[in-house]
């Protein structure tokens, strides 16, 4: 019993090397000791804590896997991001409203007021990947492993992320979602997960495929950087165990905050405590069970309890301090209370608030003050400087109000049929801006007909519209489509215009009515004496919705000679391209 | 003393093994085993990996006793399908027990089964039935369709009696087609073939539907090979005889059957109405798929009197069949 | 224990829920499930494919458009077909009963041939002999039990429904009406005139030949109308000028006598096939070209060529 973990190998008394992992699969039916029945065994709290915590993964990667056109139907695809009570929170703060389903954030809230941050070790399901490789990879003694799970100072840097990231929030500058661990796991799922598994296992059991149906696999910017974080992050768990949620988590964090106020928390003992230190063998949340119980750090895991000989340990209503009531002297060991015998050294009873010094939380939030300006400076993201490659998907708010709004989990990349849809890189938004969506058409095109990625944002950042908003029809005729950019010829590349080669691809295919893109048809005698009819394109400005499928289209791969940029988006006033208001035909 | 031998032993042994490993890897002549020598650049060039069908292709041993054409008339598929092939042997002649077996049918166009464009889909599940009781582990369905493989499948039944039958089903996706090497083939010698279904494959039966060809004037189970290709196909119409004729040398198969249940007897290949399509009932099974073909040229598509296509020479001159199939053992059978 | 079981029964019901909520879409995000379904499907321009293909209750859907440089990504193997009668533009859509059970559904191809004699030809080349088809206001068709061919103006109509249900029939009925309505019938042609208004044969028995015709190479722009015995049929072609209609005929007779062998009857010299025993013969009017083969005997090659002759004769 050295070597916990799941495939430890012992040698068994017949010299033979058992694997602890299959002897431990022999059912053993026998009735407990205390005369329980067999499966008041199986039924342990912590048994049940496991199977909540894998229901709730297959939930989230179901969810993800349900956001496809042809999977959608009315599944709240979204719920773990609205259920993320620091997204609503931070958009609170950001944009002084709770949009659409984000109320959902109570579902995680109430039960932290009452029970503590069970939502860390119960729920998140990224909690769930780093407490499962942590298990699978352990080689930690138990020893070893109590003295990781002890609390450590450098735990308070997740509430200094928090400061900033909420500081931030409040000036109009939304990054929870860089580090929120809902958006980090669904971006990383988007993104790297479910293309890599498109493009392997998927191959082999079709059905499975996260985007099924697809003759190309889904290519990503920047793939590698959101792949190499996650592996990096699961493998931190190796060094310091649950590294993420004890470090880093804003969510975490904003859960530990509040959890001072919860009514049910761990209480130990004195009388039957013998300082023996196991509870701390499991602790995932580093909360010190053995001693002073820090409110703010426990996940609720129930593993100390389950590790205590003594019985010493449980999960009570508001426990009373008990610090004044004790008679005698500890040193002395003639300390009792209610006329038990007090055994075990006596800290406070519990540490409420996180173990944040006032002047670092003034420092936080200095730091946040001093960051906005410094990312809303940056030229990508700023009024005057906005890169003509950041093209939001339809239905998006004016660029100031979308930092406001988006966190980044990339929902709409996830859901979005052509593949158009990409995590910015820091070459079009900025840090400010970073994994925020933009249209590449080089990858895809926006469907005419879809408003899916409105449909799956969680913050209201690509607002939710019907079909006939985008294409302004019915009601919104007067106002028009919506235009998420204007295209542009590059006459110098297109084969008409430049090679006398004829072409009408993107003519083609643009599809609003009448055509955005019409043709000057000219018969020329090629250099060859061949007589060749060109069909050389023009722009329409006051039709074109900046869909992308002529850039799409274009033969000229590499490089397109029709591209489309931002301006004359509608959600902006200043990007606007023509003076007259577009007329509608 | 004698730990410390055994040790330095293990240690000289284990290094001098990694030397000989290392030094015959990258120095022993490239065609011994497990050498990786490659030294003028040749062997690590992309491109160059291509495949090769087993030499004799999947064909069992031929028996000069029994029957060349099983043919059977009815209307139960299952009685069909197994007195055609019983005729020619019986399914144990061809399907061992653990044998992984690969079906082509014909999916080439998105129409419904009645209108005679694909291979019928009750014919396909019964032969499914027929190979998985003679104990094949897996049984596998592929073709590359004309139009999209997804629709086509769907929308002809083969999907659904597939699955419902027991067999895998193989859509075509990019990364599933290799080149196929055919040594001798006029057109087709170096050609991307849908390599992914045949992989531990080890017998291989076409079963196709008789159908007028405006190109190549009658589709049957030999021009049922097509659909294993990849690649610009329409490339082909320029010499679509000297094709088929390739088709018929690139894959031998197990046996084949001709699905005559339905016969698109003009307007083929696509078809589209049901006046097109005449009830043939018959259902032939040969190891010659240019003898059943034959066979449907006369019989089901009732064209005796007119010349057989050219490809049926060009193949039969490669000696990859025989055309005249009056001249050979024909055993008919009529069921319920 | 109860505590656990209590935390049980939250997860099958958050289950449940998400269950149910997945079976109940929102209504307006999915009002046209196949428009959303089918990416790329508005992007691709109509061309002269009429709107309003479906009756009340059907949906179109998978609008797709071919070339001739990728028609056989369509129909390959049938492709050449089209090909040699000037085929242009192929628009395909699917037509979709929705609702109901019955899921009756019909394909369409809509072949631009440039012609209306290209499309006429196309769709005599297809029909099957025992039906008829039916012309009016410029627009010749049949149904073949489960589907319906028309040619109007250049446009020949493929309509193949799923089976033969009274659905897909009337659905058909209604393609008929909005190919009708929506596109202009074509300008009638010399040899319209000359077989349908001077000889009565209807537009389904006459056939267009752009190249090849008989499978002769010089045979082009031939008109080939099948007279009522079924198997006796006239031709006709235009020439630059009478010489070259002269040597135009020549050159058939000599096509001919690669089958069979001439019979002098007056002074006309005939061609009787060596195999098939029926008569042939072509001759020049002016700058028209006008034979007959396939005939029976040649009392009737003698008397159908005259019909065709007078015709001709009475148009110039």
């Amino acid at each position: 019993m050295t070597t916990p973990g799941p495939i430890a190998a012992e040698r068994g008394k017949d010299g033979r090397l058992h694997l602890r992992v299959l002897s431990g699969l022999t059912p053993d039916l026998k009735p407990n000791k205390d005369g329980s029945p067999w499966y008041a065994r199986t039924f342990r709290i912590t048994s049940i804590r496991i199977a909540t915590q894998a229901f709730f993964f297959a939930l989230f990667v179901f969810l993800l896997w349900v956001t496809w056109l042809s999977r959608l139907g009315g599944y709240p695809a979204s719920l773990f991001l609205e259920m993320d009570p620091l997204v609503g929170f931070a958009t609170a703060l950001s944009t002084h409203t709770v949009y659409r389903w984000l109320w959902r954030g109570m579902f995680i809230l109430i039960p932290t007021l009452l029970l503590g941050r069970v939502f860390c070790n119960w729920v998140c399901p990224y909690g769930t990947l780093h407490q499962f490789i942590g298990w699978v990879f352990n080689i930690r003694s138990n020893k070893n492993l109590i003295d990781k799970n002890r609390y450590k100072p450098l735990f308070q840097l997740k509430y200094v992320i928090l400061t900033i990231m909420l500081v931030m929030a409040f000036f109009g500058s939304l990054q929870i979602g860089l580090l929120d661990p809902i958006c980090l796991l669904v971006r990383t799922f988007t993104v790297a997960v479910a293309p890599a598994f498109d493009i392997s296992l998927a191959q082999t059991f079709p059905s499975l495929a996260f985007k099924p149906g697809l003759q190309e696999p889904r290519i990503f910017a920047e793939a590698w950087f959101v792949g190499a974080l996650i592996i990096g992050l699961v493998g931190a768990n190796l060094v310091i165990p649950r590294f993420f949620c004890r470090v880093l988590c804003p969510l975490g964090a904003f859960l530990g905050w509040f959890s001072r106020f919860a009514l049910f928390r761990i209480d130990r003992d004195v009388t039957k405590c013998t300082d023996c230190d196991l509870c701390l063998k499991g602790c995932e949340g580093a909360a010190d069970p053995q001693a002073a119980l820090r409110k703010s750090e426990c996940f609720v895991c129930f593993n100390c309890i389950d590790d205590c000989p003594e019985g010493a340990l449980s999960f009570k209503l508001t426990p009373a301090p008990i610090k004044d009531r004790i008679v005698g002297s500890i040193k002395a060991g003639t300390a009792t209370l209610f006329g038990q015998k007090v055994i075990s050294k006596l800290h406070d009873t519990e540490i409420r608030s996180p173990d944040l010094p006032r002047r670092r939380w003034l420092f936080s939030a200095i730091a946040g003050v001093l960051a906005f300006p410094f990312l809303r400076l940056s030229r990508a993201v700023n009024k005057r400087g906005f890169n003509e490659k950041a093209i939001r998907p339809p239905g998006s708010v004016a660029e100031a109000e979308f930092l406001e709004r988006c966190i980044k989990c990339d929902q709409c990349v996830n859901v979005c049929p052509t593949n158009v849809l990409q995590p910015a890189t820091l070459a079009e938004s900025g840090l400010e801006g970073l994994w925020t969506p933009v249209m590449d058409f080089s990858v895809g095109f926006c469907q005419l007909n879809c408003t899916l990625c409105s449909e799956v944002c969680p913050t209201g950042a690509i607002q939710k519209i019907s079909l006939a908003e985008k294409l302004g029809l019915e009601k919104f005729k007067e106002r028009g489509p919506i235009r998420v950019g204007t295209a542009f010829f590059d006459q110098g590349r297109c084969l008409p215009w430049a090679m006398q080669t004829p072409c009408v691809v993107c003519e083609e295919v643009c599809p609003v009515t009448p055509k955005a893109i019409g043709t000057y048809d000219e018969t020329i005698t090629r250099w060859d004496g061949v007589q060749v009819t060109l069909n050389k394109p023009y722009m329409r400005p006051e039709l074109c919705i900046g869909c992308g499928i002529c850039e799409r289209e274009c033969p000229v791969v590499d490089s397109a000679a029709v591209y489309v940029t931002a301006i004359g988006e509608t959600r902006s006033d200043d990007r606007t391209l023509l003076l007259k208001g577009p007329k509608r035909a | 003393m004698n730990d410390d031998r055994r040790r330095f032993l293990k240690q000289a042994g284990l290094a001098a093994g990694v030397a000989v490993g290392a030094g015959w890897a990258s120095l022993a002549p490239s065609n011994w085993p497990l050498s990786l020598r490659d030294p003028d650049g040749e062997r690590g060039k992309p491109g160059r990996r291509s495949l090769v069908l087993p030499k004799n292709g999947y064909a069992v041993e031929a028996s000069s006793l029994l029957p060349h054409l099983g043919v059977s008339r009815g209307v139960d598929v299952d009685l069909l399908v197994k007195a055609a092939v019983g005729a020619i042997g019986g399914i144990g002649r061809f399907v061992q027990p653990r044998d992984v077996v690969l079906i082509k049918p014909n999916v080439a166009f998105e129409r419904a089964a009645a209108l005679g464009a694909t291979t019928n889909p009750d014919v396909l599940a019964a032969l499914i039935r027929l190979v998985r009781s003679a104990g094949a582990s897996e049984v596998r369905v592929a073709d590359n369709p004309i139009e999209s493989p997804e629709s086509c499948f769907a929308r002809s039944g083969i999907r659904t009696a597939a699955i419902e039958a027991g067999a895998r089903v193989f859509t075509p996706h990019p990364s599933d087609f290799s080149v196929l090497e055919t040594p001798g083939a006029t057109h087709i010698a170096r050609w991307p073939f849908f390599w992914r279904p045949f992989v531990g494959v080890t017998k291989v039966i076409g079963v196709a539907p008789v159908k007028d060809h405006n190109l190549c004037r009658a589709s049957m189970t030999t021009k049922n090979w097509y659909g294993l290709l990849g690649g610009r196909r329409n490339q082909f119409h320029q010499d679509i005889h000297g094709i088929i004729a390739d088709l018929a040398l690139m894959l031998r198969p197990t046996f084949v059957v001709l699905d005559g249940t339905r016969v698109l007897f003009r307007s083929g290949p696509t078809g589209g109405s049901l006046a097109d399509v005449k009830l043939g009932g018959t259902l032939v099974a040969s190891t010659d798929s240019l003898a059943a073909d034959a066979y449907g040229w006369s019989e089901l598509l009732e064209r005796r009197d007119e010349a057989l296509p050219a490809y049926f020479a060009k193949s039969a001159e490669r000696g990859l069949g025989i055309t005249d199939w009056k001249t050979l053992r024909v055993k008919e059978e009529q069921v319920a | 224990m109860r505590l656990g079981l209590g935390v049980l029964a939250l997860l099958a019901a958050i289950a449940l829920w998400v269950a149910w909520a997945g079976r109940h879409p929102d209504p307006t995000l999915f009002a046209d499930p196949h428009a959303l379904l089918d990416p790329g499907v508005s992007a691709v321009p109509r061309g002269a494919l009429p709107a309003g293909l479906v009756p009340a209750g059907w949906q179109e859907s998978g609008l797709a458009r071919f070339n001739p440089e990728n028609l056989y990504v369509k129909i390959d193997g049938r492709a050449d077909f089209f090909i040699a009668r000037g085929f242009k533009d192929l628009a395909f859509v699917t037509l979709r009963e929705t609702g109901a059970a019955s899921g009756a559904s019909v394909d369409v191809e809509f072949y631009d041939l440039g012609t209306p004699a290209n499309a006429n030809g196309a769709l005599v080349g297809e029909k099957p002999p025992e039906l008829d088809a039916q012309s009016k206001d410029g627009s010749t068709w049949y149904v073949a039990r489960n589907a319906m061919f028309l040619a109007r103006g250049p446009y020949y109509v493929r309509a193949i429904g799923g089976d033969e249900s009274p659905a897909v029939l009337a659905g058909l009925e209604h393609l008929r009406g909005v190919m009708q309505a929506s596109l202009a019938a074509g300008e009638k042609s010399w040899a319209d005139a000359l077989f349908g208004d001077r000889l009565g044969i209807a537009p389904g028995r006459v056939a267009f030949q752009q190249e090849n015709a008989f499978s002769f190479g010089f045979a082009k722009d031939v008109y080939v109308a099948t007279l009522e015995d079924g198997e006796s049929e006239l031709f006709v072609t235009k020439a630059k000028d009478a010489a070259a209609a002269a040597a135009l005929a020549l050159q058939f007779e000599k096509g001919f006598q690669e089958y069979g062998e001439p019979v002098k009857r007056g002074a006309a010299t005939w061609v009787k096939d060596r195999y098939l025993g029926t008569f042939a013969r072509a001759e020049g009017i002016g700058d028209t070209v006008v034979g007959i083969r396939g005939a029976a005997n040649l009392d009737d090659a003698e008397k159908g060529l005259a019909r065709l002759r007078a015709a001709v004769g009475a148009g110039s």
